[in-house]
Parts: structure tokens; C-alpha cells; sequence
């Protein structure tokens, strides 16, 4: 395919080659869309060049338990053991105390609500859990 | 995976994708240590909610995007607007024929500059996938669960940033070529 003088074939070799563009081939990639597609690709494909310390790694590294002992203490935890107190409270209360639950149905009722209390408490745990 | 070392490991695996991800997404190099750090940290912390080194790594392309995001995001808001120029970026320095007359240097370096203004100007979600597709050759697959995305809509975001960059480029060539 010829346009303008340029051969879209060998411009697109030359795209991906060392050679420099001339002018008129600048100029061709303002018309043809196929090689204008081949250039932007070319251009898109180049990784930019970074300069990465050598001891990136180790910094990294060495600043995590800070930061993840903060975690330690985020209110997640707390609310956590919360539950967990809140489940222990109503099976006393249910088997122990003063008897609120004293036929089998209020008994399955306390039950219930406790599964459901772990349940959550539970279920809500991994979902916090620094994703 | 949760020992030190083993973390050390994966961060010099990986680093140079979280680099090249924040310099090109972010336009800049500034603060790109900072931000690179950011992402593994945050890797780090959710390290143990996932199985498997795939997963891993769509979550580590998943931080990346982000914090890369959040940084475009921020920039935006002190400056106004967001330059993607680095004049140390240099990747035209990396394009095939580096050697020429001082005419053809100056029509490919006004290309490169004229191909960063245009990314900078798509959508967050078409540049994360450019930048994902080309940079550093991911599929489609892998693109699509990263950004959680169906295949399609992936592939429809790649053509359209793709169509968008060469209508800015052939628009940008114009100018080049009328002022030079």
C-alpha cells in the first residue's frame, strides 16, 4: 500500500525498528490509520524506564510492624470480643440466671438469637480484615 | 508467605510492575517510592485473607490501581489539573530510532508528549486498562478480574482509549506540523 510516496508495510516495520522517521513519514501517520494503530501500539508497548533503590525491599520490610501493630488495636477487635462477651452473657442468662427463658420455646428463641449474634460477629471478622 | 523474608521475596518480584504501573498511570515520578510503598504495605495487610499466588497478585494489581488512583485524584485537586509531562520520563529516549536529525527528534518527542497529555485525558478505568494491556501485557482475563469487570466491557474500554488516544495524537500531529 502505497500513500503519498510512504509504503505502509515498510513504515510499519520501521515503526518497530531502530530507524529514525523522516518528515514525510510523520506526516503519513496523520492520514493512514493503520499505521497511525501500529505506532500508538509501538509507543504504548515501551515500559517506562524506573529507578528502584536496591534496598526497597528491605525498607518495606522493616517499616511493616509499626503499621501492622497499629492494626493490632483497630475497634474491629474490640468489637469482636464484645459479641463474644454479649454470647456468653445470654447463654448464662438463658441456662443459669434468672431463668427470663423458661419453657422450651424462649429456651430455642435465646439459642437463635446467640447463633445469630456469633454468626455475624464471625462473618463480619474477615470482611475487615485489611481488605 | 506471612515470614519477612518470604515478603522481601514478593515485594522484589513484583516491584518493578508497581513502579512502572504508578509512573505511567500517575504521569510522574514523584513520590513513586512512597506510593510504591503504600501498595505493599497494604498488600501485606491483607495477606492473610487470601489463598494462592494468582489471587495475590489480582489483589497486588488491584492496590497498585488504586493507590495509583487516589494519588491522580489528590493531585487534581492541589493543581487544578494533572500534568503528564515528566520531563524525566524519557521513554522517548526508548523509541526506535533514537538517533536522527534534530527535525525527527522533535517530531517524536512532540508524539511521546503528545500520547501523555492524551492518557492523562482518558477516563481512570481506559487508562488502567491500557496501561494493563500494553505496559504489562496482561489479558484480557486478568484485567477483567482486577478491575472486576466483565470481558467485554473490558475490551470495549481498551478500543475506545485506544480510539480516543489516536484521534488526540492525529489532532496534536496537526498542530505539530502547522507550528513547527
Amino acid at each position: 500500500m502505497h500513500d503519498n510516496g510512504v509504503n505502509c508495510e515498510a513504515l510499519q516495520r520501521t515503526l518497530r525498528g531502530e530507524r529514525a522517521l523522516t518528515a514525510e513519514e510523520f506526516a503519513h501517520l496523520e492520514e493512514c490509520d493503520v499505521c497511525l494503530d501500529v505506532s500508538l501500539t509501538v509507543m504504548l508497548d515501551i515500559k517506562p524506564e524506573v529507578e528502584i533503590p536496591r534496598d526497597f525491599a528491605a525498607r518495606v520490610v522493616a517499616s511493616l510492624p509499626a503499621k501492622t501493630a497499629a492494626r493490632s488495636r483497630s475497634p474491629r477487635h474490640a468489637g469482636l470480643i464484645t459479641a463474644m462477651a454479649a454470647i456468653a452473657i445470654l447463654l448464662v442468662v438463658c441456662f443459669a440466671g434468672a431463668k427470663p427463658a423458661d419453657n422450651w420455646t424462649g429456651l430455642v428463641f435465646m439459642l437463635l438469637v446467640a447463633t445469630e449474634v456469633a454468626g455475624i460477629a464471625l462473618w463480619l471478622a474477615p470482611k475487615h480484615s485489611g481488605w | 508467605m506471612h515470614g519477612e523474608l518470604q515478603f522481601e521475596d514478593v515485594i522484589r518480584e513484583h516491584q518493578g510492575f508497581v513502579f512502572r504501573t504508578l509512573v505511567r498511570l500517575t504521569g510522574s515520578r514523584e513520590h513513586v517510592e512512597d506510593l510504591a510503598q503504600e501498595v505493599f504495605v497494604r498488600l501485606y495487610r491483607g495477606m492473610e485473607s487470601f489463598r494462592g499466588d494468582a489471587k495475590m497478585t489480582t489483589y497486588l494489581y488491584r492496590i497498585t490501581l488504586n493507590v495509583a488512583q487516589d494519588e491522580w485524584k489528590r493531585r487534581k485537586k492541589e493543581q487544578g489539573h494533572t500534568s503528564f509531562d515528566d520531563p524525566d520520563a524519557g521513554w522517548e529516549a526508548r523509541l526506535p530510532g533514537g538517533d536522527g536529525d534534530a527535525e525527527q527528534i522533535l517530531n517524536r518527542k512532540q508524539m511521546m508528549a503528545g500520547l501523555e497529555r492524551a492518557l492523562g485525558e482518558l477516563s481512570e478505568v481506559e487508562r488502567q486498562v491500557i496501561v494493563m494491556f500494553h505496559q504489562e501485557e496482561s489479558t484480557y482475563e486478568q484485567i477483567a478480574a482486577v478491575l472486576s469487570l466483565p470481558l467485554n466491557t473490558v475490551r470495549t474500554h481498551l478500543h475506545r482509549g485506544r480510539k480516543k488516544l489516536k484521534e488526540r495524537l492525529r489532532e496534536g500531529r496537526v498542530v505539530c506540523t502547522t507550528t513547527v
